[in-house]
Parts: C-alpha cells; sequence; structure tokens
C-alpha cells in the first residue's frame, strides 16, 4: 500500500490504550505532554475501539475526564476495508493498532501510548512516517 | 438544533465564507465545528488546572522537553524539524 495520505503535520493527538492508562495512573509524561497541547492548541481524537481495550470497570474517572475531550472515532464499513487491507499489506493482524495509525496518519497526528514497533510495520505499508509518545 | 444570530466582523466573515465554500461543507457546520473544538480548548485546559492542582504545577519547559520523548517511526524513520 502506497502513501495515499499526507505525512504529520502536528494537527493533533491520537490516544492509544497506553495513553488512556497513562491518564488513569496520573503518569507525569502525560500530564507534561497535555500541558504541551494546551499550549499548542491540539486536540485530541480515540477510537472506540480503544476505549473497550481499557474500560474494565463501571467508571474511570481520570479516563472519562480525557475522552469528554476527544473526537470519537468510529469504525465505518469504508474504514473498515481500508483497515483490512492495511493488515494485509504490513502483515499484521491487530485491528485496533491499523485503525489507530490509519486514524492518526488521516489527521495527521502524533500517536501517544503506542508500542513504537507495532507502529512501524504499519506505518512502513502506508509509506508515511508516525510520530509516536510511548508510556 | 437551535437557530442563532451572530455577527463577525467582515473580513472573518469573508473568510469563512471562502472556506466554507472550498471545503464544501455549510455555515452551520463549520460553525458547530468551531464552537465544538473552541469548547474541547477549554475542557482541556480546566483538566489541566485540575490535574496540576491534584499533582503540581508544570513549567512550560517540562511541557517542552517532551517534544524529545517523540520518536518517527516509519519510512525513513525521518528526523524531527
Amino acid at each position: 500500500m502506497k502513501a495515499r495520505h499526507p505525512p504529520p503535520s502536528g494537527n493533533g493527538v491520537t490516544l492509544d490504550a497506553g495513553a488512556l492508562t497513562a491518564a488513569d495512573r496520573g503518569d507525569q509524561v502525560f500530564l507534561m505532554r497535555w500541558s504541551r497541547v494546551v499550549a499548542q492548541g491540539r486536540l485530541p481524537s480515540v477510537s472506540a475501539s480503544v476505549v473497550a481495550q481499557v474500560w474494565r470497570r463501571a467508571d474511570h474517572p481520570r479516563i472519562s475526564r480525557v475522552l469528554a475531550l476527544c473526537r470519537v472515532d468510529r469504525l465505518d464499513l469504508s474504514t473498515a476495508k481500508e483497515v483490512g487491507r492495511l493488515l494485509a499489506a504490513s502483515g499484521t493482524n491487530d485491528v485496533i493498532d491499523a485503525e489507530v495509525v490509519l486514524g492518526a496518519i488521516r489527521r495527521g497526528d502524533e500517536i501517544w501510548g503506542s508500542d513504537p514497533d507495532d507502529v512501524r510495520r504499519i506505518a512502513n505499508a502506508t509509506g508515511t512516517p508516525v510520530q509516536v509518545l510511548a508510556f | 438544533m437551535q437557530k442563532l444570530s451572530i455577527s463577525l466582523p467582515p473580513s472573518l466573515a469573508e473568510q469563512v465564507r471562502e472556506t466554507v465554500r472550498d471545503e464544501g461543507t455549510t455555515l452551520s457546520a463549520f460553525m458547530v465545528e468551531a464552537a465544538e473544538d473552541a469548547l474541547r480548548r477549554r475542557g482541556m485546559r480546566a483538566a489541566l488546572k485540575e490535574w496540576e492542582a491534584e499533582y503540581g504545577a508544570i513549567t512550560p519547559e517540562e511541557a517542552a522537553a517532551t517534544d524529545d520523548l517523540i520518536v518517527v517511526v516509519g519510512p525513513g524513520e525521518v528526523e524531527k524539524p
């Protein structure tokens, strides 16, 4: 799969599961990076599938606080097909990882809380570099 | 939906009309997105204040230092600007 999207421009941030769990525990790096993007006026997005990965109780107050400020991605049929093609092109099989990376590339976001090696395999298949903050 | 009447400076109104035209959207959709984004930015600042009250204040220098934690992965593993 060749690049079909513009390279990252730092428009916003896409939160993966690692970012939500970092928020849940009050991780200092999460707070410092949040402060950074607040100052830059950048906005967060999250996939609903990522929420399912981390949500295990009736409520997670800190995660809820973050989610209330996110644009929530919901996988539609067209994107689902593109995610499937991306899995085939990258030789990977984690649907949520591919959905997260695809969404971030479309928006030009940096990704928080993903494993850089996982993102690299998918990004290589898109032909587009991605910025990642691991926790 | 509620109808609101708003006033914009002429030059801003023209930029909005031009953007709406270029993006093939509607004035209402544009204003909804702008309002939502503005409210989210305010919410992000409010959340930061709450967290700083709980965990301690974060200096601009500490926040900027997180730029060094960002890694670029993928084609060419290009360097950050």
